[in-house]
């Protein structure tokens, strides 16, 4: 039987090809599902997280990390049933503003996130004010984050929390925001809640708000 | 006053032909295979007329090899673009170097590194000081700040290229956010004068609808086009130089298709803007090797077997946030990788702290590194007068001098280049001096540019018409509720 040292370590070392069996072998050999997220899993995206901050890891060994969890949850959540659920911490929907086409940074705070227990809705890139608020309505989000990378396309952000504040949904979600021209007097500017200058401190913010 | 530099020796070769023909195959395949995506139904059925095959519900157009090379040679490889005022029209291409000014989002401190975001004033002065600098002969678009005191953002790059056209005569690009070309356009026109058009891919191969509106309008006005990628090594392209290389190049191809399908003989310039990712941040890795390799075997194959001017941005912007050391190496570096190995064009003065700075004192002292690297190309003549034999004769052994030879006092000033900022003197004059420092003398150069240098300005009617077209852009954001 695979042990969970093993299913961390597959994770935490970004071994995207063998963690399906790995997993597998756990499940097969009568391993609980929650043991094999909470204590394998989870723990090793936190490792990952914290080491990546620190500076040991860089950014491919991450995304290489995310890749092994998602096969691996791939498994596991057709699989979970009655008290057997997955810890959500939050649903966070995130997307780059309208007019901007750059998501490594969105797609890093989404792997982040995810490593820390929230489930985030990704609506992708170039996203009108429109599709945000009706993202919130369809998924009842705790958070909603804006990503951009230019600063001529930060000019519509506004819109967007205008467009929130409109549909009578500002109250219902703190706001998030992250990108390279983002400071926290942006943030501050606009009323916005959530601001960290990089992605893995974006996911310790997200926890950090929530639990105020 | 000087227009650029001239290589006057074969540009450095970082690979070989084989292998700049291997890279030119496996780029056509990619096109051919994999295609490029054109958010524009427009600009789908435009190439479809012209022999791509289409997906029009994923918007990818896929690129027959054929098409793509003879729209390569439609691309002129030397071409005018004029100033208003004559004596700063460029001939872009061949063996000619010129350096565009860098930018930054905000004015920064270089001694302390703080930024903050600059007034008009300041903004208007930093492209005054531009003007007065030989070694810069033209500007980017956002140039100096891409963030001025009291501009909206929407309004930003129509209002900064006004105030680029009212304070210099030099050349100038355009941008392609947000509609800003129509009124970038307009008021070129205006002003008399062509602008550099703008076509900017979102890597990988693809090119959002602003980017495509933005070339047809540049394009239909009768103006060059800048076309740039922006890949990200290891992020948006593959993490090789070689890789990203291919990748780069499908994506400038395909815009080259593009622009030579809605207008034939559309002056073209490529710019290499592609640079490593920091894979310990996810940032942009400027002014790296990687950028530098990049940049080499862009310039040889754009050079070599495109025939198509060149831009390289990898010297734009230090990492550091001090005109320090570091900054310094990390500019000069790939600014002479690049004006080697043939680039026509180099982004170079004033930038630092990656993209989001810029300080007039640094690219003051930048033009004295630029003139050094152009002056670096043009080499050195080899004639009678020059190997100086006979002076050799003349002189003969010790206590024979050179220094009292006119020969020597005409050379010296030919063939040395005494930058202006550099502090130069002995330690003992240096003590008694007021202890200056590159810094320093840049600072007195400023002062003395803004007391002496004179722009040409523009009529009182032209000026009036710039106002009326920033206005008229302001009422159309106004109407589409982005102001």
């Amino acid at each position: 039987m695979p042990s969970l040292k093993e299913i961390h370590d597959a994770v935490a070392s970004g071994n995207y090809k063998d963690i399906g069996n790995l997993v597998q072998g756990a499940i097969d050999s009568g391993e609980t599902l929650e043991n094999i997220i909470n204590n394998a899993l989870s723990s090793a995206m936190l490792e990952v997280g914290d080491k990546f901050g620190s500076g040991d890891l860089y950014m491919p060994d991450m995304l290489l990390a995310a890749k092994a969890m998602k096969v691996a949850m791939e498994i596991i959540k057709p699989l979970l049933k009655g008290s057997e659920h997955l810890s959500e911490k939050g649903t966070v929907v995130i997307g780059t503003v309208k007019g901007d086409l750059h998501d490594i940074g969105k797609n890093l705070v989404i792997t982040m996130a995810e490593g820390q227990g929230f489930k985030v809705i990704d609506l992708g890139i170039d996203v009108d004010f429109q599709v945000f608020v009706d993202a919130i309505k369809e998924h009842n989000p705790n958070i909603v984050a804006f990503s951009g990378l230019l600063t001529t396309t930060l000019a519509n952000i506004p819109e967007h929390i205008r467009a929130i504040e409109d549909a009578g949904l500002r109250k219902s979600v703190k706001l998030a925001v992250g990108g390279a021209p983002v400071t926290q007097h942006f943030a501050d500017m606009y009323g916005i809640e959530i601001y960290s200058p990089d992605a893995s401190g974006a996911a310790k913010e997200f926890l950090k708000v929530l639990n105020k | 006053m000087r227009k650029g530099f001239t290589r006057k020796f074969e540009p450095l070769r970082v690979l070989s032909d084989s292998q700049v023909e291997t890279i030119h195959k496996r780029t056509l395949e990619v096109l051919a295979e994999v295609g490029c995506k054109f958010e524009s139904v427009r600009a789908l059925e435009l190439l479809k007329k012209n022999g791509c095959r289409i997906d029009l519900e994923q918007r990818l157009a896929y690129f027959p090899p054929d098409l793509v090379e003879s729209s390569i040679r439609m691309c002129p490889s030397s071409f005018l673009v004029k100033s208003r005022d004559p004596k700063d029209n460029l001939l872009i291409g061949g063996n000619t170097l010129y350096f565009m000014s860098s930018l930054g989002a905000r004015l920064s401190d270089i001694e302390t590194g703080m930024v903050r975001v600059p007034t008009m004033e300041e903004n208007n002065q930093a492209i005054f000081i531009s003007d007065a600098l030989d070694s810069i002969d033209l500007y980017s678009g956002y140039t100096p700040y891409f963030e001025i005191e009291g501009v909206e953002p929407v309004m930003l790059c129509s209002t900064s290229l006004a105030m680029r056209i009212r304070n210099s005569t030099k050349i100038t690009r355009g941008t392609q956010p947000t509609d800003t070309f129509i009124w970038e356009t307009l008021i070129a026109q205006a002003a008399g004068q062509e602008l550099i058009g703008n076509m900017e891919a979102a890597a990988p191969l693809s090119y959002p609808e602003d980017a495509i509106n933005a070339a047809y309008t540049y394009v239909e006005a009768g103006f060059p086009v800048y076309i740039a990628a922006g890949s990200v090594m290891g992020g948006t392209a593959p993490v090789t130089v070689a890789g990203s290389t291919i990748s780069n190049n499908a994506e400038l191809l395909a815009a080259i298709v593009f622009i030579q399908c809605i207008r034939p003989g559309t002056g073209i310039i490529a710019n290499d803007c592609v640079f490593p990712m920091n894979m310990e941040s996810g940032d942009l890795f400027f002014c790296s090797l990687g950028s530098s390799l990049h940049q080499m075997a862009f310039n040889q194959i754009w050079h070599d077997l495109y025939r198509i001017p060149t831009n390289n941005t990898g010297s734009a912007f230090p990492n550091s946030k001090k005109a320090d050391y570091q900054s310094a190496y990390e500019k000069t570096h790939v600014a002479m990788a690049s004006a080697l190995s043939g680039a026509n064009m180099i982004v170079f003065h004033g930038g630092v702290t990656a993209e989001l700075s810029y300080n007039p004192v640094l690219a003051i002292i930048d033009d004295d590194i630029a003139m050094t690297i152009g002056k670096t190309i043009e080499g050195f003549e080899v004639s009678e007068d020059t190997m100086a034999v006979d002076i050799i004769k003349d002189v003969g052994t010790v206590p024979g001098t050179f220094l009292n030879k006119t020969h020597t006092r005409e050379w010296w000033k030919k063939e040395y280049f005494l930058p202006k900022s550099a502090d130069r003197l002995s330690y003992p004059e240096w003590l008694n001096s007021g202890h200056k420092g590159a810094i320093d003398k840049a600072r007195e150069r400023m002062e003395h540019i803004l007391a002496t240098h004179k722009v040409k300005p523009l009529s009182s009617d032209t000026d009036r018409e710039l106002d009326k077209i920033l206005n008229d852009a302001r009422k159309y954001y106004r109407d589409k509720g982005l102001l």
